[in-house]
């Protein structure tokens, strides 16, 4: 029955949030692929050899994959606004859990209640985690939804049949025409799954680290600022390690190298018993055309071994720590 | 309807000599905080069935004390054990005996008051009927959102979700604060109930007068320490008699427990543990300007606290006490367990 009230709370308080984020991702990941499916490829990539080859460098695969319909689709885990409603969420309910409750005074009568910290704590990050699969499932179910229901408009020309029915020559010197094909017949949304997965695995491990800072503090905007600092900084040592050649080593101290959705997706696209690998192969590489690193399973494991580590050491220390009165 | 009221379980008897004895017990708990020494050795005892008030101004360390008690913080050094359970180690389990309101509740702002209710008695496997009463007789809006109750409201509220809990120990942080007279009586009503119940009751106010109707014992707490420690109903018993006399000093017979405050230009101050033995005496004598007073917890109080009783009027009211020097009276008979005032 403990368990049960709480959790009803735990609901209560974090419907709205949860609804608000899993509404905005799933509908944007639709939305995305109505884009994507109103660009042509071959423009697509007229438009992308325009930029400076230094860009390139950010992406983690192939460029030739990445302007295909998957790969287009596949970028969509590295999307502001998707990260946006994951960071929101993870934040608010790991920041919440502790010196939330202490901040609002609140957690004066609540953890005077025949309720052990440790059982509270575990059951906040439980529904936090539940949060977090849940808006994960609902970028990927928008996404399946839009490949399910959009079309692609794409150019043909028109080609010269030579008697067979597979046997034909386009003839590029006449005028393309515009033709309607399914998104579902050119993009393959199982294998954004990995994809899906490892965003899963980051809203983990940033829920984590709100979590434990939580668990430390006592004021809840400064819990809301240590997690958000700890993402830019992240995101810039990512930045840093990628662009700046003799600070490669960064790469080494950033989470957001455990973090590459596209690469996991054109494994699982074009070397599909590679998906859930620990470690990448060199058929996989090859096939893939993606450079040496961890495979959907490995970057998982990382991620969740991390935020199980952090999880538990906020356990432990809220299990110890002293209650401020509040203020 | 017949009024709700209080019920505890029955106790346990995990540690039946302890437990039976004494309900809460500290020994030379302390609490610091950095330099700053928030609890300082504090020794305290609490019998079964006991209604302790805490008295002290903000900051004197009741707040701490209660704090320790309910496992909130670890002690620094000592120990506290409520129904033979350490407040620290084993806080699940105190916190299943314990009921606890802190001095300012804050309950969850989005919830309804029947919500709230739910809430607590959930958390206790309880059903909230018990809490759904007590609230009725507090008068409550269940329907209101706690972030669109009054203060006092509030409170009412967080009452009804500890004196629902059915512990056998209650431990109350200045439970009346906000609360409109006649809720107060109320409160202390609900508190005696409790005790009637077998419920170990631990009261902090700042109300004199509470602390004198409602509590059995009184301990004063100054800068951290328990500098008084004493009876309620003997406090209640002391008068203070002054008058003026003429000619030779009446002799005060040796049968009579008595104390001479002060005697000068004709006039004497005696303080009196009970009233009753003195009176024939005092008929007898030639008295003019004769004045009995009770003496009441506000005189003790402000021996320790002077300013603070000062600000703290409400039992004055009924009381008319003389402010004396805490020297002349820190040899005072009167009191069980004091210290010397600094």
């Amino acid at each position: 029955m403990m368990t049960r009230t709480l959790l009803l709370k735990f609901w209560r308080d974090a419907r709205w949030l949860l609804l608000g984020c899993c509404s905005v991702v799933s509908l944007f990941a639709m939305l995305r692929v109505w884009i994507v499916s109103q660009l042509d490829t071959q423009r697509f990539r007229q438009i992308l050899e325009l930029l400076p080859t230094d860009f390139r460098k950010l992406s983690p695969v192939d460029f030739d994959w990445a302007v295909s319909y998957t790969g287009r689709l596949s970028f969509l885990f590295e999307e502001p606004l998707v990260h946006l409603c994951l960071f929101v969420w993870c934040i608010a309910r790991g920041s919440d859990a502790v010196s939330g409750e202490l901040d609002r005074g609140t957690g004066e009568i609540l953890f005077s209640q025949p309720l052990s910290r440790r059982r509270y704590l575990v059951l906040h990050i439980a529904t936090t985690l539940l949060g977090v699969l849940t808006i994960s499932t609902a970028v990927w179910l928008g996404q399946w939804v839009g490949i399910q229901l959009f079309s692609a408009k794409q150019l043909v020309y028109p080609s010269l049949s030579l008697g067979a029915p597979t046997w034909s020559v386009p003839l590029p010197f006449l005028e393309p025409e515009e033709r309607l094909t399914p998104m579902r017949e050119l993009a393959n949304p199982y294998a954004m799954i990995p994809a899906a997965a490892v965003y899963a695995g980051l809203g983990m491990l940033i829920a984590s680290v709100a979590t434990l800072a939580s668990a430390l503090d006592r004021l809840r905007w400064r819990t809301i600022g240590i997690a958000t600092g700890f993402y830019i900084v992240q995101a810039i040592l990512k930045i840093l390690g990628t662009m700046v050649e003799p600070l490669g080593f960064l790469e080494y101290a950033t989470i957001f190298s455990l973090f590459e959705p596209e690469k996991l997706v054109a494994v699982a696209d074009l070397h599909p018993p590679a998906t859930w690998s620990f470690w990448l192969d060199a058929s996989a590489q090859e096939a893939a055309t993606v450079g040496p690193g961890l495979g959907a399973g490995g970057a998982l494991c990382c991620l969740v071994v991390l935020s199980s580590t952090l999880f538990a050491l906020a356990v432990a220390s809220f299990h110890r720590r002293d209650l401020p009165a509040p203020v | 309807m017949s009024t709700p009221s209080v019920s505890t379980p029955s106790s346990h008897s995990e540690h039946p000599t302890e437990v039976e004895q004494f309900v809460v017990r500290t020994r030379g708990l302390s609490k610091r905080f950095g330099d700053f020494t928030a609890l300082d050795a504090v020794d305290l005892d609490v019998p079964r069935g006991q209604v302790l008030g805490l008295l002290g101004p903000n900051g004197a360390g009741k707040s701490t004390l209660i704090r320790l008690l309910v496992g909130a913080t670890q002690p620094t050094s000592g120990t506290a054990a409520v129904v033979g359970l350490d407040c620290w180690r084993e806080r699940d389990e105190v916190h299943r005996r314990v009921a606890y309101l802190p001095g300012d509740a804050r309950l969850p702002k989005r919830m309804r008051g029947r919500e709230v209710l739910s809430f607590f008695a959930g958390l206790r496997g309880q059903r909230p009927e018990l809490a759904l009463l007590l609230a009725e007789r507090l008068e409550l809006d269940l329907g209101r959102r706690v972030g669109a109750m009054s203060t006092g409201m509030r409170q009412k509220l967080a009452l009804a979700v500890a004196f629902a809990s059915r512990c056998e120990v209650i431990i109350l942080d200045e439970p009346t604060a906000n609360l409109d007279p006649t809720v107060r009586e109320v409160v202390l009503q609900l508190v005696a109930e409790a005790r009637q119940a077998g419920a170990t009751v631990l009261f902090s106010s700042h109300v004199l007068s509470e602390i004198e109707q409602g509590c059995d014992r009184v301990v004063i707490v100054k800068q951290g320490r328990l500098v008084l420690d004493c009876e309620v109903p003997d406090i209640l018993e002391q008068h203070r008699i002054t008058a003026g006399y003429l000619g030779a000093k009446p002799e005060i017979p040796s049968s009579v427990e008595v104390q001479v405050v002060r005697d000068d230009a004709g006039r004497i101050e005696l303080l009196t543990r009970s009233l009753d033995p003195l009176l024939g005496w005092l008929s007898r004598q030639g008295w003019h300007d004769l004045r009995i007073e009770r003496v009441g917890l506000q005189h003790l109080y402000a021996k320790w606290h002077p300013s603070a009783a000062r600000l703290d009027q409400p039992s004055t009211l009924d009381h008319a006490v003389t402010h004396s020097t805490p020297t002349a009276d820190a040899s005072s008979p009167l009191s069980a367990t004091e210290e010397r005032p600094s």
